[in-house]
């Protein structure tokens, strides 16, 4: 059964003469365990996919279906809820809670459901992203390869039923994208954790099971890579 | 510690100088709030143990003169007391109302704009699953926080100021109050504490409330785009080519700045107005009162001491005789060394009867106005005041007439304040009326007393205001009848007005012993208003020291009620303006990085001042002159008494004031940046 699944999915923004569709009508669906890129030129309507697929921002018509929930018809307090436990978001910049040290950070999902994820299960993820020996440092002081492993580590930690990277690498040097990408295909790998990448980097793209290809809010094209 | 309550903390920590000046902010309204309470709790007791002692007093007389019986003396006393801890239940609530109202307009700028800061922050929360309300609680928690620490320091100031605030009080009620032993006591009790912990709170709450709202509803994908923080609209920028024409390139940018930094600019603004209008009100306030107190004083004598004789009004019997109103006189006089004036009066008991034909027509309008009336009647009926002097005086009033000792002297002269009432009882209408009364001065005037007997007197001579001494007219007027002063005349009031060469207080006794001798009952104190013969000897200077102090006293503590308020709005002036210079650190980098110097940021920052202070005096200055008006209009009744007057000082140092205050507290905050490093401050600013 499908883990994720993308039925009609249309957005406009603007009203009037100023009217632009990011989505026209956007269907498919992801199997568990897959790591799925989506690539486009930008204005493709990638970023606008993968915010309805987190679920903070909702579609004109359309239905998302993750892991047998379709989530727009959460209000939006549940939607909330839904997203800590069940979403990890990965963004270019990081978005990190500058005051919160970098534990605090990856702990925040279950921060936000007054829990603590336990011992192990923290050292596991720490260890995943190798950052153990920063753990009490703030977003501020840690290099920016380091700060997106955090932002990773923080998408994990609730073993969330997809994890959606919106360009990963796309403020990094090639030697931290490429720890990154590892980090990520790693989660993959280890925990069959299901990924989505928005890239506009063929080379990332290529690192994926299958790609698909947005074009002016339409798949243009959905193949496997290998 | 809750997440939520833990970025709160956080929040307060990243900005210690807001923080700083909210947590003064809040410590002075529960300040305010506190002693508000106990100066309210305070003034009941010292008002109903006042009302006590004067009743006390009240209730001897009446067990003299049987006026009224005690049992109903207690239940008015019962119902003052009661009604005193009403009308100050009343006022707290009032006063509570104003400072709440201003504290939460004020504080809650300052979350506004905490809260603006964190929209991104409360964007990536929202994305990894916070809710709207926990979005709220993190602003709330700050409110907490400063509560926390601010409610039981403020109640500490609070008692603080209510002591000052006491000294104060018992310093003027001694000179107030002659004779008193009451004090304004200090009050400190679990129900002030209780009340202002509550009302605290709820400020606090409903202060971050408000902005928590806002910040919950923003969604989390403009706030992680950043849509909530900064949104340059082409229309914005374009509109600085005019001020830029005026002003130079560092007017133009400071014109473009204030449009996007629209959020904090908006908030010193309010900021700034509130304390306008609290400036111009109290201002205009002080000004009213003065006003009023005047036309409520007005002028009675020159001299220092007063002694006075009323008799019981309803028993002709007990008037004072002329022969011994000439021995006190006489006696006075023999103090030494004293100048004296002896003026009595008997009035309202003479009903005269004049033919139109001798009045003027001022005097025909004025009995229709006042008397109603026919307007077409040849004799006019109204009262006569019979009006004496000491022989000394009189001889020479006689003098000035140009007629006999012993003559009789037509007044011919009628000052009166004319009043309407409406059908409610309200006062509609209130005018002074002077004219002359007499066109032709008859020979004769005739009049009957409450008796029934008629009296005819001669009349030699005339006498207008202007020749008369100021405490014989204010003797011959008032009553809305004519006067004639006579020679001799057992009177109902008589009054020696005295200005002793040197010990005033020496001859206040020595008058009071020559009164109680020749009349022969005691003499009663000052404030004693009980019915019956009264003997008084006032020392005036300080009768109306006592006035003046009463009005000192009261805008003592308008004045300091209204500067706390201000200093509350001050705080958040600081805060706002010293964050929103923090926060553009990187802008002014950048600035300087091309090119422009400390004084052309100075400048920049100048012109922003200036826009800010120009919308603040806008929007203040017509409110606070509103404001004062209302004032003046329920306090002056409706403007009757004295017209209203824009109070144009105030308005004068509240622009000078504004300006220069938020000079000042740029220049300080800008004087912090100027030591960063250029690179070090676009680099860090940016790095993340």
């Amino acid at each position: 059964m499908a883990i994720l699944q993308v039925e009609n999915l249309t957005k406009t923004y603007g009203k009037g003469d100023t009217t632009v569709t990011a989505l026209g009508g956007v269907s498919f669906s992801v199997e568990k365990g897959e790591f799925v890129a989506i690539i486009g030129a930008s204005g493709s309507g990638k970023s606008t996919l993968m915010h309805l697929i987190g679920g903070v921002d909702r579609p004109d018509s359309g239905r998302v279906i993750v892991d047998g929930n379709e989530i727009f018809k959460r209000n939006e307090s549940e939607l909330a809820i839904f997203r800590r436990r069940n979403i990890g978001l990965v963004y270019q910049f990081y978005n990190l809670i500058p005051t919160l040290t970098a534990e605090e950070n990856i702990m925040l999902p279950y921060l936000l459901d007054n829990r603590h994820p336990g011992k192990s299960k923290l050292k596991e993820i720490l260890d995943t992203i190798s950052l153990s020996d920063r753990v009490t440092h703030l977003p501020s002081e840690l290099s920016g390869g380091q700060q997106q492993r955090v932002s990773i580590g923080r998408a994990l930690i609730n073993d969330p039923a997809v994890i959606l990277a919106d360009e990963p690498t796309g403020n990094l040097d090639s030697k931290a994208s490429r720890e990154v990408m590892d980090l990520l295909k790693y989660s993959n790998r280890k925990y069959n954790q299901t990924l989505l990448i928005i890239t506009h980097d063929e080379k990332i793209a290529l690192q994926a099971d299958r790609i698909i290809t947005l074009s002016d809010g339409h798949i243009v094209r959905d193949e496997a890579v290998r | 510690m809750k997440l939520t309550a833990k970025l709160a903390k956080s929040q307060l920590e990243v900005n210690r100088r807001r923080t700083g000046w909210t947590l003064i902010g809040i410590i002075l309204s529960v300040a305010m709030l506190t002693a508000v309470y106990g100066f309210a709790l305070g003034g009941r007791d010292l008002l109903t143990n006042l009302t006590f002692e004067t009743w006390e007093i009240v209730a001897l007389e009446a067990d003299e003169y049987g006026i009224q019986a005690e049992a109903e003396l207690v239940e008015r006393y019962i119902y003052q007391s009661t009604r005193f801890t009403r009308v100050f239940i009343i006022i707290s609530a009032v006063l509570s109302a104003v400072i709440v109202g201003i504290s939460v307009v004020i504080v809650s700028n300052a979350f506004r704009i905490s809260a603006a800061e964190r929209l991104r922050q409360f964007g990536i929360l929202k994305s990894v699953g916070a809710t709207r309300r926990q979005i709220r609680q993190t602003v709330i928690y700050e409110s907490i926080f400063l509560a926390i620490f601010g409610i039981p320091i403020g109640l500490i100031v609070g008692f603080l100021v209510q002591g000052i605030g006491i000294q104060i009080a018992n310093y003027f009620l001694e000179t107030i109050v002659i004779h008193n032993t009451e004090t304004l006591n200090f009050v400190i009790s679990w129900e002030i504490i209780l009340a202002a912990v509550v009302v605290s709170i709820f400020t606090a709450i409903l202060a971050a409330w408000l902005p928590a709202r806002k910040a919950a509803k923003v969604p989390a994908i403009d706030a992680i785009r950043g849509a909530g923080e900064i949104k340059v609209k082409a229309k914005h920028s374009r509109s600085g080519r005019v001020v830029g024409k005026i002003f130079g390139f560092e007017g133009a940018l400071a014109a473009k700045s204030q449009k996007r930094n629209r959020r904090s600019v908006r908030a010193t603004v309010i900021a700034l107005t509130i304390s306008i209008i609290l400036f111009i009100a109290a201002a205009g306030f002080g000004e009213t009162i003065d006003r009023a107190s005047l036309v409520f004083m007005g002028d009675v004598t020159d001299h220092i001491v007063a002694a006075g004789f009323t008799a019981n009004w309803h028993d002709r019997d007990t008037n004072l005789t002329n022969e011994k109103a000439d021995e006190i006189t006489q006696r006075l006089q023999n103090f030494g060394d004293v100048d004296l004036i002896g003026v009595g009066s008997d009035r309202f008991t003479y009903l005269a009867s004049l033919q139109r034909e001798n009045l003027t027509p001022a005097m025909v309008d004025f009995l229709y106005d006042v008397w109603h009336t026919e307007a077409d009647t040849s004799h006019y009926i109204l009262p006569v005041s019979l009006v004496t002097t000491d022989p000394e005086t009189f001889e020479m009033l006689a003098r000035r007439a140009g007629v006999a000792e012993g003559s009789n002297i037509l007044i011919n002269h009628i000052t009166s304040r004319f009043m309407h009432f409406d059908d409610t009882g309200r006062l509609t209408e209130t005018r002074w009326v002077d004219f002359v009364p007499f066109a032709f001065i008859p020979p004769t005037i005739e009049f009957t007393d409450n008796e029934e007997y008629v009296h005819q007197l001669d009349i030699q001579g005339v006498l207008t205001r202007d020749e008369l001494p100021i405490e014989v007219w204010d003797a011959a007027s008032g009553h809305n009848g004519i006067s004639i002063l006579v020679p001799e005349l057992s009177t109902e009031m008589y009054a020696w007005y005295a200005t002793p060469a040197d010990d005033i207080n020496m001859f206040v006794e020595y008058a009071r012993s020559v009164l109680h001798e020749v009349v022969d009952i005691p003499v009663r104190e000052i404030g004693d208003h009980a019915p019956g013969i009264r003997l008084q000897v006032i020392n005036i200077l300080q009768e109306t020291m006592m006035v003046t102090n009463t009005y000192r006293l009261v805008m003592v503590f308008i004045y300091g009620f209204v500067a706390l308020l201000i200093v509350i709005g001050l705080t958040n002036i600081i805060s706002t303006i010293s964050t929103n210079i923090q926060a553009r650190s990187r802008e002014f980098a950048m600035l300087s990085s091309v090119g422009m110097d400390v004084r052309g940021l100075h400048r920049m920052l100048n012109f922003e001042n200036i826009f800010c202070s120009a919308k603040a005096l806008i929007i203040g200055l017509p409110l606070g002159v509103l404001a004062s008006w209302l004032i003046h209009e329920t306090v002056a009744d409706g403007g009757i008494m004295f017209a209203y007057e824009v109070p144009w000082m105030a308005v004068l140092y509240c622009v000078i004031g504004v300006f220069v205050i938020t000079w000042l507290v740029t220049r300080v905050s800008a004087g912090k940046l100027r030591g960063q490093n250029i690179v070090e401050t676009i680099r860090m600013e940016s790095g993340m």
